[in-house]
């Protein structure tokens, strides 16, 4: 039997449209597609002017983050074994859309930055290279991971509403990931910059950003471990 | 953070953070003590309360728990205003211009309230002190 797969897809080109719409397209998959990226790129073969970003095609470098379904996903990890016959997809909520499925990241990178994502050491580097225990090199598990794919972020209506001041949960990952690096050495810094009502204060932990992470990771963990460190250095 | 940061009660996230928790435990305590008392209490009338928020410990703890209730309303209430009454979330509404001013106007409002409900709670407290 044929599995014919109906797509509702948010389409928006400023230059021509007055405003948003969903354009409904039809596919018969051959068997050939197993991720929702695979169909979307034969769509892009019948209909050249739909956009999105892909690059890897399997979940590394974080680019094709949409909303399927209402839920916020890489397409490439999306199995179409998995998705029902109609599937509908938006662009990741909360950014500005530049066209289609393609969003203004400029906000998300913007709080990355912030946190000053990279080693801070300024000891001259031993001859080979800064060693680090394996108990010390575990604890950036569950964090280094992270692709910056920006699900968990536009899932999180903190970030939505503060996305200027709310460090929100990838960016918050990363802060975390430098603050327990045995290796840096700018912990007391980075926590100073933490402290205002916002940047980590404002996650209410409603955890949308642990259910969407399509690398397993836990960003409201994370934060807590930040408040927990601006606590006993408060106190 | 600008206006933002002028308008929280703390020095920081993390005093606002402190404030929150301990003002909830205060409050917690404070209600479990009250009803404590009404169960504890023989003859529950006007005269054994007014005994009761007579004494100089009851007025003081009094003043501690509106400290408290204000303290806590005003954090709590800062938080909602700054996620709600923001840019962002009233473009939504067509008022994205006009959400910084209008949070002010209702941090005004609400401060003067808070705070003059702190006055006034202060003066009923130690009324005949
Ligand atoms: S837990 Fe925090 S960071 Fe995660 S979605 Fe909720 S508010 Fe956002
Ligand atoms: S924490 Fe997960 S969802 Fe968020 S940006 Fe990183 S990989 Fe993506
Ligand atoms: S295309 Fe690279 S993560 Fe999906």
């Amino acid at each position: 039997m044929a599995d014919v797969r109906t797509f509702e897809i948010y389409r928006y080109d400023p230059d021509k449209d007055a405003a948003p719409y969903m354009q409904t397209y039809t596919l018969e998959l051959d068997g050939s597609e197993r991720m929702l990226l695979d169909a979307l790129i034969k769509l892009k073969k019948q209909d050249e002017t739909l956009s999105f970003r892909r690059s890897c095609r399997e979940g590394i470098c974080g680019s094709d983050g949409m909303n399927i379904n209402g839920k916020n996903g890489l397409a490439c990890l999306a199995s179409l074994d998995e998705l029902p016959k109609k599937i509908v997809v938006r662009p990741l909520p909360g950014l500005p859309v530049i066209r289609d499925l393609v969003v203004d990241m400029t906000m998300f990178y913007r709080q990355y930055e912030k946190v000053k994502p990279f080693l801070i050491n300024n000891t001259p580097p031993p001859p080979t290279e800064r060693r680090q225990s394996p108990e010390d090199r575990e604890k950036i598990d569950g964090l280094y991971e992270c692709i910056l794919c920006a699900c968990c972020s536009t899932s999180c209506p903190s970030f939505w509403w503060n996305p200027d001041k709310f460090l929100g949960p990838a960016a918050s990952i990363q802060a975390y990931r430098f603050l327990v690096d045995s290796r840096d050495e700018a912990t007391a810094e980075r926590l100073a910059n933490l402290d205002d009502p916002f940047s980590v204060f404002r996650c209410h932990g409603i955890m949308n950003c642990v259910n969407v992470c399509p690398k397993g990771l836990n960003p409201t963990r994370a934060i807590g471990h930040i408040r927990n460190m601006l606590l006993s250095k408060g106190v | 953070m600008g206006m933002n940061s002028a308008t929280t009660l703390g020095r920081s996230g993390t005093h606002d953070w402190i404030i929150q928790r301990v003002s909830a435990v205060i409050l917690g305590i404070y209600f479990i003590g009250l009803m404590g008392w009404f169960v504890c209490t023989p003859v529950l009338d006007h005269a054994a309360w007014a005994a009761l928020n007579a004494c100089t410990a009851m007025r003081i703890v009094n003043t501690l728990v509106v400290l408290s209730l204000v303290a806590h309303a005003w954090v709590g209430v800062w938080s909602i205003l700054t996620d709600y009454v923001t840019p962002a979330r009233m473009r939504n509404v067509g008022l994205g211009d006009y959400a910084t001013g209008l949070r002010f106007l209702l941090e005004v409002v609400v401060f003067l309230w808070l705070f003059g409900s702190l006055a006034w709670g202060a003066v009923i407290i130690w009324a005949g002190a």
